[in-house]
């Protein structure tokens, strides 16, 4: 049995499913990243592992141990949210060393505690500080220092750096790793930044409508995508709405004198997200002298099929080129 | 600054004048209208009031009920105010409505109603009877604004707080009411001070017995003598402010102690 095993775990609001049998399977020390687009389940999911969202159904073991039935302040697992959500009426030691204080660790080596794992995380002489006296990169690193402090066995991430500026982010996700793996900490890494999951973890999960998608390497996630929104999430390509895709690795241009399909592309917005650009194209197949085939092989005179795709459904990414068109025949 | 010279100048014609009138009335027994300066100073009329004992008696048991009805509203509302602020369930809009149906009851149709039951009960003429009543005109208030102070602070705080270890209890305590505090100071305060007040409740659940300074204040009112009545007044109005200050002294202490722990 893995380290973590996370068996069927299911999860219903009213009529709609959340988490739909969830299997995850992680190995001590190692992160797993869980990317999805917004409203997916993915904090969900957190939730329902730290106990504090019920789940309807499935186990979570950790080390052996089903935790299913335990509280959240039983389980060894702590959780960091999208906010510091350090205590504004404690100092960064106090804040720091709260796990200590509530399992009643005398207050002296709670101090030392504390001021060891603020060190830790760069954070050396900060402990009379208050969270308002602290930026937000010094807070999310205090909440850290207080996540490791209880040693837990599971540490669970909730797009953490969400809330800092884009530099900020990146310089926390690469000290964070190197802190998450010089104390050997087995973590989950929610997010829907593909540059950030494929840096945190060790592994890549996608979640979609409340299923795992796929799971392992990120290369391996790249190059073989198994799911139109693993693809669209973890790899890049083309495809349709039929489903149909092209990861853009195996995509080439060469010149040829077969029969062959030309499309225009006409840029019709730009803009920004994950940290990309990307312009919305309407594509156009262009009324080409080269002849088509149907399926029976037979050359289609002319053409006048014109791939239509809504605006919002084509992206186009600038560094990477085409990313993903979604569109259909008309 | 112009805000902060109107709340100084209304601070000073609602509050302070009013007070300090009543300091020297009471010091000046003879100080008649038409006088600028009062003719003669003195501490009779306070001597006369704090040497009554049915006055010493009666700020003691007021001063006992207030901290009972302040501290049972923080024990109850608490917790009510927590689950109406986070939990979501169906009639829960019902429940908020009838939380708020004792205030605008008239107070004499409630006590004369319960009156029966405390008979029954054997708590009628007794100070915990009396106690217990007053719940009715002020658990509603707490509710209502610890409940304000909850909804701001959001469930985050406690769900950090249990991930890390901590009960229920725990986040309670060091978490999530030091962040409410002042909330938890107005409700105490409107709980004193609503306490204070009552006449109609301490009189038909009392009986009489229960010798509250509101029963007492009405004789005293009558009086001739308007230096005692002054003096009388002033105590009156001082009472809640004492008893918000004993609170706030506790409610300091017990944090202090949970901090150090």
């Amino acid at each position: 049995m893995a380290y973590l095993e996370i068996q069927s775990l299911t999860k219903q609001y009213k009529n709609e499913i959340v988490l739909n049998k969830v299997d995850i399977k992680l190995e001590r020390g190692e992160t797993m990243s869980i990317l999805g687009r917004s409203g997916t389940g993915k904090t969900t999911l957190l939730r329902t592992i730290a106990g504090i969202v019920k789940e309807d159904d499935g186990d979570i073991f950790i080390n052996g141990e089903n935790v299913k039935e335990k509280p959240a302040e039983d389980r060894p697992v702590v959780m960091m949210f999208q906010k510091p959500l350090l205590f504004p009426h404690m100092n960064a030691a106090d804040n720091t060393a709260y796990g200590l204080k509530v399992k009643k660790v005398p207050s002296g080596k709670r101090r030392q505690e504390a001021e060891k794992f603020l060190e830790k995380v760069g954070l050396a002489g900060f402990g009379d500080k208050f969270p308002a006296e602290c930026s937000g990169g010094e807070q999310q690193r205090i909440s850290l220092a207080r996540a490791l402090i209880v040693k837990p066995k599971l540490l669970l991430m909730d797009e953490p750096f969400s809330h800092l500026d884009s530099e900020l982010r990146r310089s926390m996700r690469l000290w964070v790793k190197e802190v998450l793996k010089e104390e050997g900490v087995t973590a989950l890494f929610v997010t829907h930044d593909r540059e950030e999951a494929e840096q945190m973890g060790d592994k890549l999960a996608v979640l979609g409508d409340g299923e795992i998608l796929q799971s392992g390497l990120a290369e391996e996630l790249y190059r073989r995508p198994a799911h139109p929104i693993v693809a669209s999430l973890a790899s890049e390509g083309f495809f349709t709405k039929e489903g149909a895709f092209v990861p853009l690795a195996a995509m080439s241009t060469k010149e040829t004198t077969q029969p062959s399909r030309a499309f225009r592309a006409v840029i019709m917005e730009e803009r920004q997200a994950y940290g990309l650009r990307f312009y919305n194209y309407y594509l156009k197949e262009e009324e080409v002298v080269i002849a088509l085939q149907d399926e029976s092989g037979t050359a289609v005179p002319g053409n006048e099929t014109v791939l239509y795709a809504p605006a919002s459904s084509l992206l186009f990414s600038e560094h990477t080129g085409l990313l993903r068109a979604e569109g259909e025949k008309k | 600054m112009k805000h902060k010279v109107i709340i100084g100048v209304f601070l000073l014609i609602f509050s302070v004048l009013p007070l300090l009138l009543l300091l020297l009335q009471s010091i000046a027994p003879g100080w008649g209208w038409g006088e600028l300066f009062p003719s003669a100073v003195s501490v009779q009329a306070w001597q006369t009031a704090l040497g009554d004992p049915a006055l010493r008696e009666a700020v003691a048991v007021t001063i006992m009920v207030i901290l009972f009805v302040a501290a049972g509203n923080v024990i109850l509302g608490v917790p009510a105010a927590k689950m109406l602020a986070y939990k979501h369930f169906r009639g829960k809009l019902w429940l908020d409505n009838l939380l708020f149906l004792p205030i605008l009851i008239p107070m004499t149709a409630v006590a004369m109603g319960i009156h029966f039951t405390f008979i029954r009960a054997g708590l009628a003429d007794t100070w915990l009877g009396t106690a217990l009543v007053l719940f009715i005109p002020t658990l509603p208030y707490t509710i209502r604004v610890l409940r304000a102070g909850f909804e701001r602070l959001g469930p985050e705080s406690e769900e950090q707080a249990k991930s890390l270890g901590s009960t229920t209890l725990q986040a309670l305590m060091f978490v999530q009411l030091p962040q409410i505090m002042p909330s938890l100071r107005s409700a105490v305060f409107l709980t004193v001070v609503i306490t204070a007040g009552q006449y109609i409740l301490p009189v038909i659940i009392g009986g009489g017995t229960v010798p509250m300074l509101s029963l007492l204040y009405f004789p005293y009112s009558n009086s001739a003598n308007e230096a005692v009545v002054s003096a009388l007044s002033l105590l009156f109005a001082l009472l809640p402010l004492v008893v918000i200050l004993l609170a706030e002294m506790v409610m300091r202490l017990v944090f202090a102690a949970a901090h150090r722990r």
